[in-house]
């Protein structure tokens, strides 16, 4: 179990690293995006979406390094249940959207393939943040 | 209780390194546009939904002007019945005439069953410079409306 926590650990987020990463690519497309799903009041939009890349990158980096791996993991499970809040949300309500999860390299629309993406990512991010702290090397040294 | 503010003081450090190196990537890497309140506006003009109606939800109401993006002969050929033609190459020069029509209603804009996209474009073209309340694309386009036994009409419109 400690095993499976650390690697569903990297698997998300070597997720979040590359989704920020490409976002980051594209700011303006994230905005945008974010903005499309209409869940947000107007005037987060903006400042959510210049942020959004910059703390993916953090968050992946810190599961994948191993650093403050509880507090990065429990950060992760809330992204994942936040998109899948946006997505359900579209999906309600018949939004034609473009996720933009991962920048403008990868177009997914919120539609069922991309709900059980969010599903399966709040998933591993739960198991990971329910171990955490159990299974990485950096943990298990007691740091 | 310690463990649990050392956890929230964590995730609040991760948070913080975060939007500092989304700031960094913003102000370094040629985004600075990002802040001026022209780009500003015209992000929060973009952030109107865009809808994907069925033809079948489309039949059911009234309210929603559908517009059929398709070109004038595909048009001709045979189109929604009711629906307002505005080729997508020339959508400036047909707003010009359109607008007043489309001003402040929900519109749905159709295309062909391989164009959603180009449907799209339209749909947030016209969210962007017609003043429409509500814009939206036909699932599954033309081919869709037809399928579903819905009325069609010949000639222009």
């Amino acid at each position: 179990m400690p095993r499976l926590a650390f690697l569903m650990r990297l698997a998300v987020g070597s997720v979040l690293l590359v989704a920020g990463a490409l976002k980051a690519g594209s700011m303006e497309n994230t905005v945008t995006s974010i903005g499309r799903f209409d869940v947000l009041p107007h005037w987060l939009v903006l400042p959510v979406g210049l942020a959004l890349p910059g703390i993916e990158v953090t968050i992946g980096a810190a599961l994948l390094c191993g650093v403050m791996p509880r507090a990065a993991a429990l950060l992760a499970t809330c992204f994942a249940a936040t998109f899948l809040v946006f997505v359900v949300a579209a999906m309600a309500r018949d939004l034609d959207v473009e996720c933009g999860c991962f920048g403008e390299s990868v177009l997914l629309r919120a539609n069922g393939r991309l709900l059980a993406f969010d599903v399966a990512l709040l998933v591993a991010a739960t198991v990971g943040c329910l171990r955490a702290g159990e299974g990485s090397p950096h943990e298990a040294s007691g740091a | 209780m310690t463990r649990s503010r050392s956890l929230l003081g964590h995730a609040l450090a991760l948070i913080g390194i975060g939007i500092a190196l989304s700031l960094l990537r913003a102000i370094a890497f040629a985004e600075p546009a990002l802040f001026r309140p022209s780009t500003v506006l015209s992000v929060l003009r973009e952030q109107k939904p865009l809808f994907a109606w069925t033809p079948r939800q489309l039949a059911d109401d009234d309210d929603v002007i559908v517009v059929d993006c398709r070109t004038a002969q595909e048009h001709a050929v045979l189109h929604p019945t009711g629906a307002i033609h505005m080729p997508s190459q020339e959508r400036e020069k047909a707003l010009v005439e359109l607008w007043p029509r489309l001003r402040g209603r929900r519109v749905a804009v159709l295309a062909g069953a391989s164009d959603i996209a180009l449907a799209r474009d339209v749909a947030a073209y016209l969210a962007r410079h017609a003043g429409v309340a509500v814009t939206g694309t036909v699932r599954g386009g033309f081919e869709a409306w037809r399928d579903a036994g819905l009325p069609c009409a010949h000639g222009g419109s």
